[in-house]
């Protein structure tokens, strides 16, 4: 009995989230009519999927770190229009220096001008948090 | 109140004002996602700021066959994965984060569910990260078990035998705490 409840517990959660066939589902059915011990895991099993679905939704901090409303926090837009300025004046800079466009049938332009912005906007924030702090 | 969609088709043809509708729409949750994997607060608001950062930029590639909030969430979960925190830290923050979770009681609610919820999100954080992150985004945010495999970058079997890892462990482990 308890080798067979072993080997049937990865179906019975298969069960529980009603993913298994006709056949798996019946097997299981079966086993369930005469094995208390699952019925146990089985009902402990659904209370913790509900416990999880119910864990409270949180409140995000209104500000970073919890500091008051500040009139002269630039608004997220800005932050992003001036992360993406670094990443255009370094692009600007590179092809300025060559005189001369890319071979665009062989550029994809998009995925490696995304990374680039992405790694330029933590540079930029970084910056910028420390000017906050100088002025 | 405007639906997801329309606020991302302003925000393509260049609204800021939508993206902000939408960060006030979604912060809570993004947040609530990243400290329940992350399990602590200033990390937690940091990985917000950066998936909503990589939202809007990356908001040309969003396909609006799936729905925005799914998508956030994956990314968000995408963001918290890739802040790299060594395990000694990471228990370090176990303790602080069971006391820093409010319990969010419900008049109703009874005194055993209450302890259960607070036990069980410290228990969460027991879990290995990216087994945690599945258990979040199926069952926390109820999302299909293909989007949370799209949003791990495993195979769906994979998910779900981390889900039933995940579960099991957390039933093992309340059973020890709870009786
Ligand atoms: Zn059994």
């Amino acid at each position: 009995m308890r080798t067979t409840c072993k080997t049937l517990e990865p179906l019975l959660h298969d069960y529980a989230e009603g993913w298994l066939e006709e056949a798996g589902r019946a097997r299981v059915q079966r086993h369930l009519l005469r094995c208390a011990t699952c019925q146990e895991k089985l009902k402990a099993w659904s209370a913790v999927g509900r416990a999880l679905r119910e864990l409270p939704r949180l409140p995000a901090p209104a500000c970073p770190h919890g500091a008051p409303p500040n009139e002269s926090e630039p608004r997220l837009a800005l932050r992003l229009a001036l992360a993406m300025c670094l990443p255009v004046a370094l692009l600007i800079t590179a092809y300025g220096n060559h005189w001369q466009l890319p071979n665009w049938e062989q550029f994809t332009p998009y995925e490696p001008l995304l990374q680039l912005t992405e790694r330029a906007q933590g540079w930029v924030l970084t910056i910028w948090s420390w000017l906050r702090g100088v002025l | 109140m405007q639906d997801d969609a329309a606020l991302v088709e302003r925000c393509l043809r260049g609204d800021t004002g939508a993206f902000d509708a939408l960060v006030e729409r979604y912060r809570d949750r993004v947040f609530s996602l990243a400290f329940r994997i992350l399990g602590e607060a200033s990390t937690a608001e940091d990985a917000m700021q950066e998936a909503f950062l990589r939202a809007y930029t990356r908001l040309p590639l969003y396909d609006p066959a799936q729905s925005f909030a799914t998508w956030l969430l994956c990314l968000t979960t995408r963001v918290c994965l890739n802040t790299r925190r060594d395990r000694a830290t990471e228990m370090r923050y176990l303790e602080q984060a069971a006391k820093a979770i409010p319990p969010a009681p419900t008049p109703e609610e009874r005194l055993y569910e209450r302890e259960q919820r607070r036990t069980l999100q410290r228990l969460l954080l027991r879990l290995p990260t990216s087994q945690r992150a599945a258990i979040l985004l199926y069952y926390y945010e109820e999302l299909p078990v293909a989007e949370v495999a799209r949003a791990l970058g495993v195979p769906e079997g994979t998910v779900k035998t981390w889900l039933y890892r995940g579960r099991e462990h957390l039933r093992r482990w309340l059973e020890e705490e709870l009786g």
